[in-house]
């Protein structure tokens, strides 16, 4: 009786996990980000961390920028084994209250892959401008 | 009639000075530059993904456009002709000319040409950009400059002039050729009428348009007022947002009443010694 009961648990227990991983999977993960983008166009990371499946894509939503600015331009890049990063999409225009924008990367990436979303603002600038939104690196 | 004859002679001079020539090339080869930039981005690369030639522009959307835009454009406007007065001034010429003719028409004259020179230096080389692209890519495209997909159509809501982009997107280019122009033309006058405010240095009639520019936008972007930059007026696609057209027209009609008031109190009204 105890060793069927053990086993109900268990199936319960690998069945509850299976529908979590299928959550993550299925439904986007957003994280929030904030930070600045340098004046005269300087790069910065806006987020980073591993893909968790294998599109090849990011989405980007809910953003806003300071200022009178309104767009700002993204990439992705990924991480080398040797440590250097290899930019995988080409650069794409996203719109303050925009979106949710869909990033294509134009190779092949992998879950478990180490890749960043790189940012800068769209316009020439000669200040800092703050930036904030939402990216689910998928 | 003299007043001609002396616009004649005056852009004589203007074609035929160095500095004129040296600001010219510099024009338009950072042009030149800008299209070979393009040129080696887009090289064999499938035709439906180019966008169209008027986004390809270096007035539209591109980083030598905007480097070009934020920290050149007043200077070479300035440096082809409208430290001339200056210099005929320093090296005493002006005496031999204005022995010859009404010092009003030798003002008058060299104004005019100063602020063709202004206008020219900037326009040309815009347009020779525009029409090398034409050798590259197509007239109309469903592939924007944003990097969007073709079923997304280039956002518009930032343009002053929206309406003409989207029926005459060529126009809408030289319409910003013209702006710039103007921009340069107006720079070129402020020059002019700094060098009768001052005889102190080239440098400081050379530089005080771009000074004056540099500073103002600055400022605008540091109180969080980036759509009083004049810089985003000048590019045909700005994504900042609030820019106010009356507020442009104003500052360009204000510059131009500035530089003519100064040009006619320190001319018609203070005398020198010969006058």
């Amino acid at each position: 009786m105890l060793i069927k009961m053990r086993k109900i648990a268990c199936y319960f227990l690998a069945a509850i996990l299976s529908v979590t991983l299928f959550a993550n999977i299925v439904y986007a993960a957003y994280q929030y980000y904030s930070t600045t983008l340098p004046p005269l166009k300087g790069d910065r990371t806006l987020i980073s961390g591993y893909k968790t499946t294998g599109y090849d894509n990011i989405l980007h939503r809910n953003i806003s920028i300071g200022g009178s600015y309104d767009a700002v331009d993204v990439w992705i890049e990924r991480k080398n084994a040797d440590d250097s990063w290899t930019r995988v999409s080409d650069n794409e225009a996203h719109y303050e209250g925009g979106g949710p924008y869909t990033l294509w990367a134009n190779t092949d990436l992998l879950s478990g892959d180490f890749i960043r979303v790189r940012g800068q603002n769209h316009d020439l600038t000669y200040v800092y401008v703050t930036i904030k939104g939402e990216i689910d690196l998928r | 009639m003299e007043l001609f004859k002396i616009i004649k002679l005056e852009f004589n001079f203007f074609v035929n000075r160095k500095e004129f020539l040296y600001v010219f090339t510099v024009s338009l080869l950072l042009m030149i530059v800008a299209f070979f930039v393009d040129l080696y981005n887009l090289f064999q690369e499938d035709i439906m993904n180019i966008p169209p030639a008027n986004q390809l522009w270096v007035g539209f959307d591109s980083r030598i456009g905007d480097l070009f835009y934020m920290f050149l454009l007043p200077l070479l406007a300035s440096l082809a002709y409208a430290d001339t007065y200056y210099l005929n001034n320093r090296l005493g010429v002006y005496k031999y000319i204005l022995t010859r003719c009404h010092k009003k028409n030798y003002v008058l004259a060299k104004g005019i040409v100063v602020a063709f020179s202004g206008f020219i230096v900037i326009f040309v080389p815009l347009l020779i950009n525009q029409l090398l692209y034409f050798i590259i890519a197509p007239l109309n495209s469903s592939k924007n400059i944003l990097g969007w997909p073709a079923y997304m159509f280039i956002e518009t809501k930032n343009m002053i002039f929206a309406n003409l982009f989207l029926n005459s997107p060529y126009l809408y280019n030289i319409l910003y050729m013209v702006l710039a122009g103007i921009v340069g033309s107006l720079a070129a006058l402020t020059s002019y009428a700094i060098s009768f405010i001052t005889n102190k240095s080239r440098l400081i009639i050379v530089a005080t348009p771009l000074v004056i520019y540099l500073v103002s936008s600055f400022v605008s972007a540091l109180l969080g007022r980036a759509n009083y930059c004049l810089v985003y007026y000048l590019q045909g696609f700005t994504t900042i947002s609030g820019l106010n057209a009356t507020y442009f027209f104003v500052v360009l009609i204000m510059s131009f009443i500035l530089s003519i008031s100064i040009i006619i109190f320190k001319n018609m009204i203070a005398k020198d010694e010969l006058y």
